[in-house]
C-alpha cells in the first residue's frame, strides 16, 4: 500500500460502509431501539425524528426526548438519567450451538488492541499498528463496547431498574456480581469511542459492528449509548465524520450534517 | 438567552467570522507566512496551495511541503522537525506607546480562563462558564497561544536555530532564560486548542485572534503551528469544523472540506 493510504487508516470515518449497509436497512423496517428490548414496555416502532432518540424508552409514551436543553439543565431526577448507561443488556440471541448469547453495551471496558484490529479487519478497514491503537484507546475520553457474553450482566437485566453498582470505570475485569466471569468479557462485536475536552466538545471515532451482527440495530444502540453518556456529562457539542453513505444512519439518531453551513474539514486528505 | 443558544456557546466553530473576515483579506494580498518573519530568508509571497504550507520556510526554496506521507515517515533529520515549534517569535510590532511588542506563538502555556473568555467576548462569541472553560483547557491535547510580550522569548529569535531548551511543557511560568519574566506571559491575543486521541485523530477548536491584531497572518500562524505540532507527533488525521465564511481560510492552510463526501455532523444542533 502506498503510504498515502495511511490516511485511510487514520481518517476513520465515523462508521464503515459495512455498518451502514446493515444498520440502515434494519432501521427502516424495525425502528425499535435496542434499548427498549430490556424494558418491559412493548416495543414502539416509532421513527426517530431528527430531534433525537426514540421516544418512550425510559419515560411515558410520548415523553420528551433528551435534547440539548434537557441535557444542559437536567438534574439527577430526569428520566433519562436514571438508568445505568454504563452497562446495559441490549438483547439476547441464539448462537449456532444453540446457546444463548447476551449482547451487552458497556462503557469503559478494557479493550484489547489485537481484538479490536481483528474486528476492524472484518469490516474491511485497513490495519493499524497495535501500539498506536492501544494509545488511541487509552487517550479516548470514552470507549464503549458491544460484547457477546455467555451470561447476562450482573448489574441489571432491565435498564430502568436502578443499579446499585454503577462501575463506570475502565476496569473490565471485575464484575459487580459474583458469577466468576473472567476478565475477558465475552467476544467483542462492536465499538465506538470518542475524544473530548470533557466540557464542551466531543468527536466520535471508529464506530463499527461485527458484520455477523449487523442489521439488528446494534450500531444505533452503540451511538445512542455514547451520545447519552456524553449528554449526561453535559457535553453537548457532539460531533462525528460520516461517509456519505452513512449520513442517514446518523440523521436518524439526531445528528445533522453541515448545520448552518458549518463544514467538517481535514488536513491534506489523501482520499 | 434561551437555553438552546447554549449550543452556540459550545458548538464553537473552528474560527469566528471576525477572524476570517480579516484573515482572508490579509492573505490574498500578503500571503507571507508569519513563520518566515523569524528567518533570515526574504519573505516569499507564494500562494499556499491546497497541498500544504508555504514552501521554503525551513528548507531550500521549492522544497517539498510537509505532507502526510512525509510526516508518516519523517525522521528527526527532516527539515520541518528541526525547528522548535513550542515557542516561536512570530513578529514584532509597534505599540501605541511606542514600545516594541513581541508576538510569540507558544505550545502548552498556562491559560487563564477569565482572560480567554474576555478574548472570546472581543470576537463576539457568547460567554461560557469559567469552570467549564478551565476544564476544557485542561483536557485539551494541545493548547497553543499567541501572546504579546515585552521582550523576545529567551529560547530563540530565529526559528531555524536549534533551541537548547525545548520546554514543550504546559508550565508557562518559568522561562528558559533568566530575564525574570513573571508567570503571566504578556497579553493573550490568540489561541487555538485541540482534542486528540494522541495517535490518529485530532480536532481543532476555539481558534481566535484578538480583532486588534487580525489581518497580520497571525491566525494562519496559529493554525500552522498547531498543525505542525500534531504532525510532528505523527497525528495525521487533523480535523476541524469551520463556518462557511472561513472555509477558504483553512483551505489555504491545507485543509479540505468534505473529502470524498465525508460529512461533519453535529448532534441535535440548535442554530
Amino acid at each position: 500500500m502506498r503510504p498515502a493510504s495511511l490516511s485511510l487508516d487514520v481518517a476513520r470515518p465515523a462508521a464503515s460502509t459495512a455498518t451502514a449497509r446493515g444498520g440502515s436497512s434494519a432501521t427502516k423496517g424495525t425502528s425499535r431501539a435496542l434499548w427498549q428490548v430490556v424494558t418491559s414496555r412493548p416495543a414502539q416502532s416509532r421513527q426517530v425524528a431528527c430531534q433525537g432518540f426514540l421516544s418512550g424508552l425510559f419515560g411515558a409514551p410520548g415523553s420528551t426526548l433528551p435534547s440539548k436543553e434537557d441535557a444542559a439543565g437536567a438534574g439527577p431526577g430526569e428520566d433519562w438519567s436514571l438508568e445505568n448507561l454504563d452497562e446495559v443488556l441490549l438483547t439476547e440471541l441464539q448462537r449456532d450451538d444453540g446457546s444463548t448469547g447476551y449482547v451487552v453495551y458497556r462503557n469503559g471496558s478494557v479493550v484489547d488492541a489485537v481484538e479490536l484490529e481483528n474486528l476492524c479487519d472484518k469490516v474491511g478497514w485497513p490495519r493499524r499498528p497495535h501500539n498506536k491503537v492501544q494509545a488511541a484507546l487509552a487517550n479516548s475520553f470514552l470507549v464503549a463496547t458491544l460484547t457477546l457474553e455467555d451470561e447476562p450482566p450482573a448489574s441489571s437485566s432491565s435498564s430502568d431498574a436502578s443499579s446499585s453498582s454503577n462501575s463506570g470505570s475502565s476496569n473490565g475485569g471485575s464484575s459487580s456480581g459474583g458469577n466468576g466471569r473472567d476478565s475477558r468479557r465475552g467476544r467483542l462485536i462492536g465499538l465506538a469511542r470518542c475524544t473530548s475536552d470533557g466540557a464542551f466538545n466531543a468527536t466520535l471515532w471508529d464506530i463499527l459492528v461485527d458484520p455477523e451482527f449487523q442489521g439488528r440495530g446494534l450500531g444505533k444502540a452503540l451511538v445512542e449509548g455514547v451520545t447519552r453518556t456524553l449528554l449526561r456529562r453535559e457535553i453537548t457539542n457532539i460531533t462525528l465524520f460520516a461517509d456519505g453513505a452513512v449520513v442517514d444512519f446518523y440523521t436518524q439518531l439526531g445528528y445533522a450534517a453541515d448545520p448552518e453551513g458549518i463544514k467538517g474539514m481535514f488536513w491534506h486528505p489523501r482520499y
